[in-house]
């Protein structure tokens, strides 16, 4: 396993800008559908045909921010136990996933979807500046 | 250049403001990554509609999310210009935006994959930005 704390390698910019690419595919991806949804007319598609456009795109940026995510976080794990900003975007990362995995694409849950994932990503960029 | 711009800015008192406010970066931070993903969904699905206009997203979907990101952006800056012009990969992300700027211009095979491995040396600088 890892016995160098990734922290203060140069390895730790390259995955955190790889799990900003997933970012990128996962979040932009449900913002977009979700917007659509909402009746902003992002392009043509309704939100439901968005959705199967994105799929393939949605799941690989999901995988890479899962694979990247666990790396970051096993290799420092006792730096983000005591992280408070960490704390909360777990507490938002799983209903947030949960909403997206929803079968049903309605208004309120539209809604829902851009709360959490706003939150996710505001907490998960402040993690760093309750470093560590 | 850079320089001289950074102590200009450093010498307003908007900076010294934000610089001074516990949430503003985070939150501009966590809000810039936003951007990030909402141009990176809008990105996605023009190039995932090469052909069908229509099915690609409106024009303003585009640039609401350039625009989101480069207010963002100027913000941080002003945040902390002094780290930023001290930053080589501050330095490097400029470049690499310019060059962008440039391959959108390029009408050939090679636009799309040149564009991409560009906008991937910039999330590597952008993130770089806060370790060298």
């Amino acid at each position: 396993m890892w016995t160098v704390p990734l922290k203060n390698s140069w390895a730790f910019p390259v995955i955190e800008a790889v799990h900003l690419f997933g970012v990128a595919l996962l979040a932009g991806t449900i913002l977009l559908a979700d917007l659509r949804t909402l009746g902003w007319a992002v392009a043509r598609q309704t939100g439901d045909e968005l959705d199967k456009v994105f799929k393939p795109w949605a799941h690989s940026g999901l995988a890479i921010l899962l694979a990247t995510g666990a790396l970051m976080l096993f290799a420092d794990w006792g730096l983000y136990r005591t992280n408070p900003a960490f704390g909360v975007k777990m507490a938002l990362v799983v209903p947030a996933v949960i909403t997206y995995f929803a079968p049903r694409r309605r208004k309120a849950l539209a809604i829902l979807s851009l709360v959490l994932w706003t939150g996710v990503v505001l907490a998960a960029r402040a993690i760093a500046d309750f470093d560590i | 250049m850079l320089l001289t711009l950074a102590q200009w800015v450093h010498s307003m008192a908007f900076s010294a403001a934000l610089a001074g406010s516990t949430w503003a970066y985070p939150l501009i931070g966590g809000l810039h990554v936003l951007g990030i993903a909402w141009f990176g969904g809008a990105v996605l699905l023009s190039a995932l509609n090469p052909r069908d206009k229509e099915a690609r997203p409106r024009p303003a979907v585009l640039w609401t999310g350039a625009a989101i990101m480069l207010l963002t952006g100027a913000l941080l800056f002003a945040d902390e210009p002094l780290l930023c012009s001290g930053s080589r990969s501050f330095s490097v992300k400029m470049l690499l935006l310019a060059a962008l700027a440039a391959a959108t211009q390029v009408r050939s095979k090679i636009a799309t994959p040149l564009k991409l491995t560009l906008w991937a040396a910039v999330l590597l600088a952008s993130r770089g930005i806060a370790f060298f």
